[in-house]
Order: structure tokens, then C-alpha cells, then sequence
């Protein structure tokens, strides 16, 4: 986790000095005691129309070319929203006043931390979807590509996040608690042959700071 | 039919059961409106308020959970339509059946959450709340319902609301999880504590688990709650099944723990999710014969935030420092606006110890109510310490106890029928406690039995106004030993007397006794360990001060409040290990070094030593400077990155504070660069970025005006011509709230086209920012600081 840390710190491979080192390590430790990981999910059947993709019992709407083409292969998908709950927020805005480099790196860290809560929840289902030679593409969330932001509060309604973990989003499409994600995964055959999408897929590249070193 | 309250008073009430979950089994959709069924299909609606009342139902919960302005924005439905038809159906269903049924009006969250974990202001919560309660008694409804509430402060501005807009009874439950606290933190204490202060008519639980689960949380609620407790558990906990959420517990089950409840002072029962008519038939069936019962409360003493309570069960240190009186600093800060330090000072004294923090801002410059609105909402967006608001002015209070969030000290009445008057009926209402002081209209008594007798009279007034006696602290006054000395022994009488006699907490403000003399500390310490023998509760403190908590901790252990010494143990063991106290010698003694190496703690020293050499600007602009400049650039050519910035910022930033010192004790010319408005965008929260710019541009000598985040046009604007600004720099990290960016720039450059705009945020580039009518774009901070000289110089 520390690697994803300093890659948000905008670190390329190159090693942290000292100092950074042991401010990561201590804000790791932090947000372990402060994240109050919360997660929900459920499974939906997908119908495919022109453009977009509807779910089977709900009123949400998949809409984009970008998530029509990452559920290209799969008829039923996983909706899923996970949370570092409420703390992580209010100690990010309490090193803000009092040490500022603490508040950079410790939300650096929570950045990590709710990346790889996710990471457990995929892992978890497809272990589960194993048994039916079943796995999950990638995750693809609100706001990647085309895939429109402004689904997250129906989004969580949909899957009942604000119930289940205390999600709710702003009028601006903010999730909160902020360190929180929704995302989207399709279920496929084990023997679908995937290549995961690298930072060459993505819209953003050449112009982000977080690229993987590819270019 | 009998009013509610009456009924009440006298018997076990039975609620209905779930809405929406009977709605979703009657085939409405995950994520569709349910409150649009009470137009689009009533005959639905009035069925299910049918079953519950042949189940047996008292009081009808209109399905209106999510019908505020917010959630039903582009249903194509007003609030006003859909709360009309729904209390129809309500209605058609009792008359259907021909059955008496109180009807409530059912209030859910808003669905955003409140500032500062969301966006909302109280001030909009309560206005959405306000629309609803309006409706509702307009259309006739018995009692108003607000429920499955997650956080403490939404709560209080639907409560407050409904008391506001009607004469209703309010029934109010927040949903709590298996760690005994609801999503946002809340606690059980605190939400008892606030909801029965602002004066609900029951408090309780619902939705979230079953009553199993339940168990432990409701009683505890039992245990404490002065006003009837309801119940509304889930049918069970909810688990998934093909993509639905099911409920396990049978009707014979669910109702078989509503009489174990009932029993044990339960005093209004319903079902959540997953219950339907049978559960409630069936709780009907078990509660034939059983009687109200009784139930033990011990009463909860103390103050709270939604996140902590202090419970006055032993001596609590109030923190004094928030007070602009001989305190100069301070006072600039609070006239310059200047929040931040009057926080940081916030956080310093609980750091040290303190439970409780005073606010003073008695300022002639400032205006006191609107900058105590603004500090409040600062200090708890940061810290969960209860606040004690400390002015004279009616106004100043009631905005003070508006805003907050939690349970509240008032500091102060005194025995001035005025003073009674005006204070008491505000701390009633907003559910505070209250300090009063033993003086009236005569001054204060040179007497201890004078005092005492003050004391006694607003007891006794506060007690007509329903105010508790828990809630209510006497401060007996401080006198200065150097103008009064045969009065301070008066003082800790008096406090021994109404420890006695009244039986309330007491107050003191310490220091008020050394006032004049020298060696301020000792006496003040002295005085503190004396009051405390005579029964002090409540020592008004610097914190900071080490041997004033010293005596305190020692106290604790010495009249046994402190079980086991534990704290005492736990602040004190490694003190034989400590050897004296060494100045940390710094490594360096090359400034420009230390900022590079970002050396925060050591860089004081070198740069007060410095100062005893350089004129302060030769140190800024032939030091300091050329450092950042160094620090900026490795940045650029990447061999340093973000945290090596910004401790290099945060070492600079502390140099200058010794500077800033220096350069207004000899009169130097101001080294502001000139001014520049900093603000996150409407609808935008992500405000590290625009600190960060903040503090670089701090660093170059730019003075800041930092707006915060969510930030209105208008607002942007308005600050830009009072503050005379020529650059303002805006920031948005979403898709979402670049809109506003593009709005805010607009309505600048309508206001003024000779203002300078340049924006930052992740979804940003060169091409986008000229689209929006940015004048410039930063890439990053270092970006910011360049575009400033080039605009500023």
C-alpha cells in the first residue's frame, strides 16, 4: 500500500527521503485505527438497448459508450459502494489546522485504503463467482470516461448504500463520507480473455499526474 | 378522539409498520420514488394503511419519508402536492375502515448531509424541514413523526422545525449500528441529551437491525431518557437474496419481543423495514393487557457534541482562552477575520487537557453574533469538544445555541430579573445548561450568604422555566486578592454553601484572583486546590498552563475521582524517566537549509537568532525566498515532491510568524505583495489543493483571503470588491461544480473585467480553463505563485 501512497504523492518509482518515509508509515498506521470500512453490493441482469444499459428491477440506467463497452461480455453486473466512514473526513480536516504535510499524506493514505477495501470486496465475490466458473471484469465507477457522475445519488439509492453504510452524495454528485467509491463490474466466463486496461486506455492520459510510470 | 399527548400519558401506543419495503413487494423498483404512489396510485397507499389499521394500527405514518424540496426535485411533484394527497390517503384509509387513528406525518432525512461532513447549512436543512411541517399541519396531520435520523445535527433542525412551525406532538428516532453509534458517530447519551433538550415528546430507534440486535442499544435509552422511548426495529436483519432484501423474523417473534419491551418501559411501538399488517396484528395480540410500566432513569448530567459527552461526574476543565480580553493577538485575529488561529487556539487547549471550551468574543470591532455563528460551525467541523458560549447578549446566545451542535453551556445568567428574564427562556428552548452568576442588580454580595441567597433565587427561576437541576452550574466569583483580599475566603464559602444546600454544580473563573500581583501562577494555583477541597466541579482555566492541570490531575487522585489513579498514573509514570528538560539543539544553523530540509520545529530558533543580526525583510527576500525558489525548483525538475513542499511551506510559514512579529515591533513597511482571493468552487468540498496553493502564495508574501470551499458566485464577488482584489484564484475537482467555475468567473468579470482569474483542479487543462473564461491556469502551486508575480509582481 505504501507504493500507491507515494504514487499519489506524485512519486514515480523514485524512493521517498527519510522524513516522507516515516510520515507515510505513521499516517498508514493512522488510518488503519480511523477507517470504519463499510461495504454493500448487489447483482443485477443487465438489458442491453442502444446506448445504454438498463437493470432488471430498478430505474437505473448504465448510460455511455464507455460502460456498454466494459460490460460488453456480461449479462448480469455487480453494482457495488464501499466506505471509510466519517473519521477519516474529520481528521483530514483537523491536520489541515494543525500540520498540513500530515493532512496531505494521511489522505494520500485514505485514497489507498479505500482502493484496496474495494480490491477485498471484488476478491471476496469472485471467489464466490469461481465455484459458478464465473469471474468480475475490472471495476468502472460513476465518472470514468463517458460514464456520467451524476448517477451516484440514484446509484446509492438503488443499491440502498444510504441505508446500509450511511452513503449519501451532495447535489454536485459528491459522494460522502469523501473517501467513499461506487463502482460497477461485469460478471464473465472464467475463460473470457480480458486484457485489464492499462493508463493508455484511459482519457486522461498525458495529462495525469498519477500515470503508472508508462510515459 | 383523545389529543396524542394525553393518550400518551396514559397507554402503550402501536405504531404501523414498514412502507417502503410493502411498496417494493407490491413491485416498485429499486431507486424509484415511492412518494410519487400517493398521486400516481392512492388506491395503493390507502390499502396499506387499511391493513395496518385492521391489524390494530393507533397511528398512521403518512408516506411521505422523502418528500422534502431536495429529494423531489425533478419528480415533476411539489412537497405541497405530494404531502396533501398523502395525508388524503391517510384520510380516505381511516374512513374508510371507520377507525379512529392519529394521523403523523412522516419526516426521513433530507438524503444530503449537513456541513461540515456534507454541504447542506443548518440553516437550509431547517428551511426544507420548516416546508414539510408547514404542509403537514396545513392538511390536518395529528402528530409529526421525524425518523431513521443518522445525524444528531439534521435532527435538531427538524425538531426544531416542527416546534417552530406547529404546537404538534414531535416523536423523533435516529437508526443506530451494532457499535452502539449511528453512521455519523453519534452516541446514545447524545442524542437523549439534545433531543429531550429541545423538548421532543418521545425519543427512540428505528430501522438499520432487528430487535435482537437492538436489545442492548434500546436499553440503554431506557436507562437515561426523561421522555417516553419508542421502538421501531426491522423485521429481523436484512440479508440479500437474489438482488432483494429479505427479513427473517416471523410476526409471532417480532411481537413476542415488543411485549418484552413493552414491559420494560417501552412506551411506543412499530415496526421498520421488512414488517408488514401481521407484525403489527400481531404485536396487537401480545400487548392485550399489558400495562404501562415503569422504569428507572438516571438522569444524564453533563454537556455533549453528537460525538462525545462529558459527563459532569467529576471535575472537567474548562478551557478559557477563547476570550479577546488582554489577549491582543487574538483580537487582531478575530477583527482580521482570521478564524484559522482563533482554531488553532481551540486545539491547543483540548490538546492540553481541556473538556470544555469557553467562547468570548466580546469584541467592539466585530460583529459578535454573526463572527460566533462562524467560529462555532469552525471549531466542530474539527473537534468534538462541547462548548460553552459565554456572552450577555440574548442575540449572541440564541444564534450561538442555533448553531451548534450538541448540548451547550450558557455562561450567563445572573440574579438580574432582566437578566433572568431574557437568558433563561433561550437556555430552555434550545435544552442548554446554564451558569449562574451570584450578583443582581445590587452587584455582587460582599457576603458568602448573600451570594448563596442569589444563587438560590435562580435555582428556584430556572426551575419554574423547566430547566433541571442538573442543567443548571452557579459560578460564586472570583474576587482579586489584590483589591479584595478578605473576599476570596468569602467566595469558597459560598460555593461550599450552595454545594450543600442546592445541590448544582459549580463554577469558577480561577485567574480573575491573582489580577495585579506578581507571580500569577502560584496564587492562581493556590486558589484552584482550594476550591476544589470546597467542591469546585467546574475550574474556568487556562489549560496551557501545566501546573494548573498538575494540580487538577493530583486532586482527582486525592479526593477520589480518579478510580485507581489511573489517569494520573497514565499522565505522570514516564516523569522520573524524563531527565531536565534540554533545549532540542538545532543541527544546522543555515536558514535557507532548514526550510530545504523542511526542519518545522527547529526553524524558530535559528530565525530569532538570525533577527539578532538582519533586518527582517534581508532575511525574507535574501534568505527565505531564494530557498522556496530552490524548493520549487527541484520540484519542477522532480528530485523533490509534494510533502517536501509543503513542510518546506509549513518551516517557512513558521519563520515568518517570528518575522511578522518583528517587522510590526519596528515599523517596517508592510511586505505584502498584494492581495489574492483564494476559493473552492459552489458545490465543491475538496479544498487540499486550494490550501496548498494557499500556503505557497502565504510563503511569497501574498495575502490571502481564503473563502473556504462551496463557495457561492455571489459570494466570490462580493468579497473581491470589499477586499479590493485583483487576482482571484478558483478551484473544482469534479465535472460536476466546473459549471460554477465557469458561473463565479462570469459574474466576476460582469462585476469587473479588469479582475484576473486563474483556476486550478484536477479536471482542468489550458484549453478548458480559456473555455470557462479563466484568464490563467496553475498546473499546480507552483504554477499559482508564478501566475501571482506575473499579475501582482
Amino acid at each position: 500500500m505504501k507504493q500507491e501512497v507515494l504514487r499519489y504523492l506524485g512519486y514515480n518509482n523514485q524512493l521517498p527521503d527519510e522524513k516522507t518515509s516515516v510520515l507515510v508509515d505513521s499516517c498508514l498506521e493512522e488510518i488503519a485505527g480511523l477507517a470504519e470500512v463499510r461495504s454493500t453490493h448487489r447483482f443485477y441482469e443487465i438489458k442491453k438497448a442502444e446506448g445504454y444499459l438498463a437493470l432488471k428491477g430498478t430505474n437505473l440506467i448504465l448510460a455511455g459508450t464507455d460502460i456498454t463497452r466494459h460490460l460488453a461480455h456480461s449479462s448480469v453486473c455487480l453494482l457495488m459502494a464501499v466506505t471509510l466512514g466519517h473519521k477519516v473526513d474529520c481528521k483530514i480536516r483537523y491536520y489541515q489546522k494543525t500540520d498540513f504535510s500530515r493532512a496531505l499524506v494521511l489522505d494520500a493514505c485514505a485514497t489507498a485504503a479505500i482502493e484496496e477495501a474495494c480490491n477485498n470486496v471484488v476478491q471476496d465475490l469472485a471467489q464466490d463467482l469461481l465455484k459458478a466458473g464465473q469471474k468480475l471484469t475490472t471495476r468502472y465507477s460513476p465518472g470514468y470516461g463517458d460514464f456520467p457522475l451524476e448517477i451516484q445519488s440514484r446509484f446509492v439509492e438503488t443499491i440502498e448504500a444510504d441505508r446500509s453504510i450511511g452513503l449519501t452524495v451532495t447535489s454536485a454528485s459528491i459522494l460522502i463520507p469523501r473517501k467513499s467509491v461506487t463502482a460497477v463490474a461485469g460478471v464473465i466466463d472464467l475463460d473470457q480473455d480480458l486484457t485489464p486496461p492499462t493508463c493508455l486506455d484511459c482519457r486522461q492520459y498525458g495529462q495525469c499526474h498519477y500515470s503508472k510510470g508508462v510515459e | 378522539m383523545m389529543e396524542f399527548r394525553e393518550h400518551l400519558q396514559t397507554n402503550i401506543v402501536i405504531l404501523d409498520g414498514g412502507m417502503g419495503t410493502m411498496l417494493q413487494k407490491l413491485g416498485l423498483k429499486a431507486g424509484g420514488l415511492p412518494e410519487a404512489l400517493n398521486i400516481e396510485s392512492p388506491e395503493l397507499i390507502q390499502r396499506i394503511h387499511s391493513q395496518y389499521l385492521k391489524a390494530g394500527t393507533e397511528v398512521l405514518s403518512t408516506n411521505t419519508f422523502g418528500a422534502n424540496a431536495l429529494k423531489l426535485k425533478g419528480s415533476g411533484y411539489t412537497v405541497e402536492q405530494i404531502i396533501a394527497a398523502a395525508v388524503e390517503n391517510a384520510n380516505q384509509a381511516r374512513k374508510a375502515c371507520n377507525k379512529p387513528a392519529y394521523i403523523a406525518l412522516n419526516i426521513g432525512p433530507i438524503g444530503e448531509l449537513l456541513e461540515p461532513m456534507g454541504t447542506l447549512s443548518f440553516q437550509e436543512a431547517y428551511d426544507l424541514f420548516k416546508e414539510q411541517v408547514t404542509l403537514g399541519v396545513k392538511e390536518g396531520v395529528d402528530l409529526i413523526l421525524i425518523e431513521t435520523m443518522t445525524d444528531l445535527y439534521e435532527a435538531k433542525a427538524a425538531v426544531l422545525a416542527a416546534k417552530e412551525h406547529s404546537n404538534l406532538p414531535i416523536l423523533c428516532s435516529m437508526t443506530f449500528e451494532k457499535d452502539r453509534r449511528t453512521f455519523t458517530g453519534c452516541t446514545i447519551p447524545s442524542m437523549v441529551m439534545v433531543l429531550q433538550g429541545l423538548g421532543v415528546d418521545a425519543l427512540g430507534v428505528n430501522c438499520s437491525l432487528g430487535p435482537v440486535e437492538l436489545e442492548p442499544i434500546l436499553a440503554e435509552i431506557l436507562s437515561v431518557s426523561q421522555v417516553p422511548v419508542l421502538f421501531q426495529p426491522n423485521a429481523g436483519l436484512p440479508s440479500v437474496v437474489n438482488g432483494e432484501t429479505v427479513y427473517n423474523l416471523s410476526p409471532q417473534e417480532f411481537a413476542r419481543y415488543g411485549r418484552k419491551f413493552a414491559e420494560k418501559g417501552v412506551r411506543i411501538l412499530g415496526g421498520c423495514c421488512g414488517t408488514n399488517d401481521e407484525h403489527i396484528r400481531a404485536l396487537v395480540q401480545e400487548l392485550q393487557g399489558v400495562k404501562v410500566a415503569a422504569r428507572e432513569v438516571s438522569p444524564l448530567v453533563g454537556v455533549c457534541t453528537p460525538t462525545k459527552v462529558v459527563p459532569l461526574d467529576r471535575v472537567r476543565v474548562v478551557g478559557e482562552r477563547i476570550n479577546p480580553t488582554g489577549q491582543d493577538k487574538l483580537s487582531q485575529a478575530l477583527i482580521q477575520g482570521d478564524l484559522d488561529y482563533v482554531v488553532r487556539e481551540a486545539i491547543e487547549q483540548v490538546e492540553a487537557g481541556a473538556e470544555i471550551l469557553d467562547i468570548n468574543l466580546d469584541l467592539p470591532e466585530i460583529d459578535v453574533a454573526e463572527t460566533m455563528e462562524r467560529m462555532i460551525k469552525e471549531i466542530q467541523a474539527v473537534l468534538d469538544v462541547p462548548l460553552q458560549i459565554d456572552s450577555t447578549n440574548p442575540d449572541v446566545i440564541e444564534r450561538a445555541l442555533r448553531e451548534y451542535n450538541g448540548k451547550a453551556i450558557v455562561n450567563s445568567v445572573n440574579g438580574e430579573e432582566a437578566s433572568l428574564q431574557k437568558i433563561l427562556p433561550l437556555v430552555k428552548k434550545y435544552g442548554a445548561a446554564v451558569i449562574g452568576l451570584t450578583l443582581d442588580e445590587q452587584g455582587i454580595p460582599e457576603k458568602a450568604e448573600e451570594r448563596y441567597a442569589i444563587a438560590k433565587k435562580i435555582v428556584q427561576r430556572a426551575r419554574d422555566y423547566g430547566i433541571s437541576k442538573e442543567d443548571i452550574y452557579i459560578d460564586c466569583l472570583t474576587l482579586t486578592a489584590a483589591s479584595q483580599q478578605e473576599a476570596i475566603k468569602e467566595t469558597l464559602k459560598a460555593l461550599e454553601l450552595v454545594k450543600d444546600g442546592l445541590g448544582v454544580k459549580t463554577v469558577l473563573g480561577v485567574s480573575n484572583v491573582s489580577f495585579g500581583l506578581p507571580n500569577r501562577e502560584l496564587l492562581n494555583r493556590t486558589f484552584l486546590a482550594a476550591s476544589l477541597y470546597a467542591g469546585l466541579d467546574l475550574p474556568i482555566i487556562n489549560p496551557l498552563d501545566q501546573e494548573m492541570m498538575d494540580t487538577i490531575r493530583a486532586s482527582s487522585v486525592l479526593w477520589n475521582a480518579d478510580v485507581g489513579a489511573r489517569d494520573f498514573v497514565a499522565a505522570y509514570e514516564d516523569t522520573q524517566a524524563e531527565c531536565p528538560r534540554q533545549r532540542k539543539e538545532t543541527s544546522q544553523d543555515d536558514l535557507g537549509e532548514i526550510i530545504l530540509r523542511g526542519l518545522k520545529d527547529e526553524v524558530g530558533l535559528i530565525t530569532k537568532k538570525l533577527l539578532t543580526l538582519n533586518p527582517p525583510l534581508v532575511i525574507v527576500n535574501e534568505i527565505i525566498v531564494p530557498a522556496l525558489d530552490e524548493m520549487g525548483a527541484r520540484y519542477e525538475r522532480g528530485e523533490a515532491f509534494l510533502p517536501q513542499v509543503i513542510r518546506s511551506a509549513e518551516t517557512a510559514k513558521n519563520a515568518f510568524e517570528i518575522l511578522k512579529e518583528a517587522l510590526k515591533s519596528d515599523g517596517s513597511a508592510d511586505i505584502s505583495k498584494g492581495k489574492v482571493i483564494l476559493a473552492t468552487v459552489k458545490g465543491d468540498i475538496h479544498d487540499i489543493g486550494k490550501n496548498i496553493v494557499r500556503m505557497l502564495l502565504e510563503n511569497y508574501n501574498y495575502e490571502v483571503f481564503d473563502l473556504g470551499k462551496d463557495v457561492d458566485p455571489q459570494t466570490v464577488v462580493e468579497e473581491a470588491i470589499k477586499h479590493q482584489v485583483k487576482l482571484i484564484g478558483l478551484s473544482a475537482l469534479m465535472t460536476t461544480t466546473v459549471g460554477y467555475m465557469e458561473e463565479t468567473i462570469t459574474a466576476l468579470k460582469e462585476e469587473n473585467p479588469k479582475f484576473e482569474v486563474m483556476v486550478g483542479g484536477a479536471v482542468l487543462n489550458e484549453e478548458y480553463a480559456k473555455n470557462i473564461g479563466a484568464d490563467y491556469f496553475g498546473r499546480d502551486a507552483k504554477d499559482a505563485v508564478s501566475i501571482a508575480r506575473k499579475v501582482l509582481g
